[in-house]
């Protein structure tokens, strides 16, 4: 309930601002005698998907032996099969409840995929492809359904199937360190997601999705980068990399006016300088006070620009 | 709060719904902006991104700053939070003063800061302090800090260690059930007040919600049985009576009901998310003392309801005439729903990606190096 929004709608009526219809409609919305629980019902049927998957990743850990892995694996496709058809049958319709039934079906075809995987081994030594196969079909039925989250779900199979290969002995980066492994296959992966935002976006083919692909993308490279600057070994190297990718990103962010982005830089910039300064300050035995001095000058730096960039952009951001 | 901030304040909730009506095509640019001509808003609001990079790099920074004061001048505990607490303060006060700064995130770093140096210095004057004595003074230094500077988060924190505070003595459930009935007049008297501006509207509610959450947890069995409120209580804790244990069965079956009750007659979302969390909470109690048949089997039911319902609820609010029923609609009004669906996409990629798994143990089994024979098992 908002009575400032209420008495500001009787004042522009008064002054002929608002147009006398239109402003019953507001007043209603401003003094909550009219209530959208549009958000609440979504919540809850995203509580409910959330229930189920969980209650049947349970029914089959548990009872595997009882029930039997067939009757598992069909009873779990079928359900799953039911959902997709009757979001296939509906599409397209962009409703929050046909959301909901679309990654409820989504996510019981991966589980029981999954467990086909697991208990049948179809694939056998090649298990991890099984991923691979669940980010092409949540990719499929996202561009079917026109379906963001089913897309940022189908990105983040890919990075999981990448990071199993790693575990695994498919790996083809025999000159990398094991430490390291991961830090080569999440970059990889962060410049293939944004490389994809970016054609999608050129082809016009759903350029909708492109803003998911960037911020993963980038999220995947700027947090790999962040986390390998607590490793010693290296460390310069990749605070290097980190304020490049930052300033690469606060760059082009700028130029697209994506200003969400353009703080990530920032950030991710402000992070790789503060590694380098802990860098020199270890090496020439600074302590303490030095470093928090670094740090409150970096700080100030950072505060400044985003003021200055929320100003150039006329404070709109 | 400055009187200048909450006037900007109350400007901001009339641009931000014009906003809104915007964005829903009920008006053109032209009224847009004659209604922002009306109520200007002199304030400097970054966005979301500015706003969490802003607010992180002073509140690193000034934390920096704290350590720096203190590596360098060696100041006792007490002087240096009390020290702390009053540049802190005073860096809030010009940011939101002189600078303008609303939704800036600097400052709310710095009133983090400041309200949190408050407390430790009240804990660092005494030397053996009590769990009440501390929770007081952080009680009254987020509830000045609240009052001062209109943050929501702020009221919610003062208003737990109130609760934690009320939890020493007998009477601490007493008590907290008394918080929980004055939350009732928290979000629906002070909370829809037009006397207040919304930043302490929003104050007021967050404090009454945590109360009303405080109010459940005392009348919770299983909260009865555990002495959750008591566990701060010096000295024993004697086992609830058999009275106390069918008074809180009652209210741990009658709680959520009449919190949804609420919130349907007085339209009030909080009371709907509150009820609807205290229903789910007294479900668990009810199958944690009677189960009934497995977890799976629960988790399924409680997820099939939960869709059963929000599609009947759907098809019945969107039945009535004009699509609503009651005061409520399914259909979007006139809010910003951007950060709804954002949230909702990061939980939905949080709770549901697949992960990384490692790779499975090697299923070797020589079988070399066993003794057998005369009896032998193999096995030291």
């Amino acid at each position: 309930m908002s009575p400032d929004v209420v008495s500001a709608v009787d004042e522009l009526v008064k002054q002929g601002v608002l147009d006398r219809r239109a402003a019953v409609a507001f007043r209603r919305a401003a003094s909550d005698s009219l209530v959208s629980v549009r958000d609440e019902l979504r919540v809850l049927l995203w509580v409910g998907v959330l229930l189920i998957t969980t209650g049947v990743g349970f029914l089959v850990q548990q009872n595997v032996d009882r029930i039997g892995p067939l009757a598992i694996a069909i009873g779990i496709g079928l359900t799953a099969a039911a959902c997709l058809g009757l979001a296939w049958r509906r599409a397209p319709a962009p409703s929050f409840v046909f959301e909901s039934v679309l990654l409820l079906g989504a996510l019981l075809a991966a589980a029981d995929l999954a467990f086909v995987e697991v208990k049948f081994t179809a694939l056998g030594a090649h298990w991890p492809w099984h991923l691979l196969i669940v980010a092409a079909a949540y990719a499929t039925l996202a561009f079917r359904f026109d379906s963001k989250t089913l897309f940022s779900l189908a990105l983040t199979s890919f990075a999981a199937w990448r990071g199993v290969s790693i575990a695994g002995v498919a790996t083809p980066w025999g000159g990398v360190a094991d430490s390291d492994r991961l830090l080569v296959e999440a970059l990889g992966c962060g410049v293939m997601f944004i490389a994809l935002g970016k054609v999608l976006e050129r082809v016009r083919i759903k350029a909708q999705f492109e803003p998911v692909a960037a911020w993963l993308g980038w999220l995947l490279i700027v947090g790999v980068l962040a986390m390998r600057l607590g490793i010693d070994e290296g460390r310069v190297i990749t605070a290097a990399a980190l304020v490049g990718c930052g300033a690469v990103l606060a760059w082009f962010s700028w130029d697209e006016r994506s200003l969400g982005r353009y703080a990530l830089g920032i950030g991710a910039a402000a992070v790789g300088i503060g590694g380098w300064s802990f860098q020199l300050m270890r090496v020439l035995d600074g302590g303490g006070t030095a470093f928090s001095t670094v740090v409150v000058m970096i700080a100030a730096v950072v505060i400044v620009l985003v003021l200055r960039a929320h100003r150039a952009v006329g404070g709109s951001s | 709060m400055r009187a200048d901030a909450a006037r900007a304040d109350r400007a901001h909730a009339v641009r931000t719904a014009a906003d809104g009506w915007r964005r829903a095509g009920a008006i053109d640019a032209t009224t847009l902006l004659a209604i922002a001509a009306v109520y200007p808003d002199d304030r400097v609001r970054l966005g979301l991104g500015f706003r969490v990079l802003a607010g992180l790099a002073a509140f690193v920074g000034a934390g920096a700053f704290a350590g720096l004061l203190a590596s360098v001048f060696l100041p006792g505990a007490t002087i240096l939070n009390l020290g702390l607490a009053v540049l802190f303060t005073v860096a809030t006060e010009v940011q939101i003063g002189r600078l303008r700064r609303a939704q800036a995130g600097a400052e709310y770093a710095t009133a983090i800061l400041a309200a949190s140096s408050a407390g430790i210095a009240w804990l660092s004057i005494s030397d053996s302090p009590s769990i009440g004595l501390v929770c007081c003074g952080f009680a009254m230094a987020f509830a000045v800090a609240a009052w001062r500077w209109g943050y929501a988060l702020f009221a919610a924190l003062a208003a737990v260690f109130v609760l934690l505070a009320c939890s020493q003595g007998n009477l601490s459930r007493a008590v907290w059930l008394v918080l929980g009935c004055a939350a009732l007049t928290l979000i629906l008297g002070s909370g829809r007040s037009p006397r207040w501006p919304p930043a302490h509207r929003r104050c007021f509610a967050a404090a009454g919600l945590v109360f009303l959450a405080g109010a459940y947890v005392a009348t919770n069995l299983y909260s009865l049985d555990r002495r959750w409120v008591e566990v701060f209580q010096e000295g024993g804790v004697v086992a609830a009576g058999a009275w106390a244990r069918r008074a809180a069965i009652a209210g741990t079956i009658l709680m959520p009901p009449i919190v949804l009750c609420l919130g349907g007659r007085f339209r009030e979302r909080g009371f709907l998310a509150a009820g609807a969390l205290f229903t789910s909470a007294s479900l668990v109690t009810l199958r944690h003392y009677h189960p009934i048949g497995p977890w799976w089997l629960s988790l399924i039911l409680g997820g099939a309801g939960c869709l059963a319902l929000a599609v009947a609820l759907r098809r019945w609010l969107d039945s009535g005439p004009g699509r609503e029923r009651r005061g409520f609609t399914a259909e979007p009004l006139f809010e910003d729903r951007r950060m709804v669906e954002a949230a909702q996409a990061a939980a939905t990629l949080v709770a549901m990606s697949s992960g990384p798994r490692g790779a499975p143990e090697a299923p070797f089994d020589g079988g070399g190096g066993r003794s057998g024979g005369g009896g032998a098992t193999g096995r030291a």
